[in-house]
């Protein structure tokens, strides 16, 4: 029986622990089936030895925590990087392009690893390459091209290969 | 929470949300060339919006003001930065003018 349930399958069973919480609390607000779907993900950890332990679903909310966590920091910090460089009468900003060789491959990892360079410190996604092998972006802080590159690469790009592979 | 420690919540949402909103602004204003200024209204933009609204979430405590105001927030994260990139590469493809100092080394080639 080891690993016989799929992600989607306890996704299945989570949505139906919802459903009997929600039926059994009186009512089907959007406070209860929140509950509901908590509470069911933790009763369906929870008895994993039943079924195989090492599932794909009970990794991936912390690993979607974790990168927005990450988001959240980041975005923060580039907020703060820019609001310095825009009040600061002198400038401390040396802009300029860098390519970044991608890992990455579908469209939405793609779009995932844009959208989250374009609200890192000092970063402006730009465009992609021919065969989407290499991202284009602008920066603000350019001085060392090779240190934003291996950020960006052990960071964000690591993490979404995590979530998505 | 006692009411009082709520409003102070409130309170540095709202001044801290205005304060990057107005950085933003100020950005557009003082930043050399276009891509420079995106970086301005995007990141400063967002969190700014993000806090006012999750004042506004706070100062409601209501949930169909909660839904609506978090799915703003998720809607600005998602949109601000494509509308930034489609900014951004319109105006690199078309050539504006760029910054003295900005490192061309490795601009693509286009």
């Amino acid at each position: 029986m080891k690993g016989a349930y799929s992600t989607a399958h306890l996704f299945s069973l989570n949505i139906m622990l919802m459903l009997a919480w929600s039926a059994l609390a009186g009512g089907f607000s959007t406070f209860n089936l929140f509950v509901g779907f908590a509470l069911g993900w933790v009763v369906l950890w929870f008895i994993q030895p039943l079924y195989g332990r090492g599932n794909k679903y009970f990794k991936k909310p912390w690993q979607i925590g974790a990168l927005l966590a990450l988001f959240l920091y980041d975005l923060i910090l580039s907020s703060f990087r820019v609001a310095w460089e825009i009040l600061a009468i002198r400038s401390f900003a040396k802009p300029g392009f860098i390519a970044v060789p991608l890992d990455v491959r579908s469209d939405m990892q793609i779009l995932l690893l844009a959208n989250f360079i374009s609200l890192t410190p000092g970063s402006l996604t730009l465009d992609i390459s021919e065969d989407r092998r290499t991202l284009y972006l602008h920066t603000m802080f350019a001085s060392d091209p090779d240190k934003v590159r291996s950020d960006i690469k052990n960071g964000i790009e690591k993490r979404i290969l995590e979530i998505t592979g | 929470m006692t009411e009082s420690g709520l409003e102070w919540v409130i309170a540095s949402c709202l001044v801290a949300g205005s304060f990057f909103v107005f950085v933003a602004g100020l950005g557009i204003l003082r930043m050399p060339d276009t891509l420079i200024r995106m970086h301005a209204s995007t990141k400063a933009g967002t969190l700014g919006l993000g806090l006012v609204l999750i004042a506004l979430m706070l100062s409601f405590a209501e949930p169909a003001v909660t839904a609506r105001g978090t799915a703003a927030i998720i809607f600005v994260l998602i949109t601000a930065p494509v509308a930034a990139h489609m900014i951004g590469r319109a105006a690199y493809r078309t050539g504006t003018p760029l910054w003295d100092k900005t490192l061309r080394d490795e601009l693509p080639e286009d």
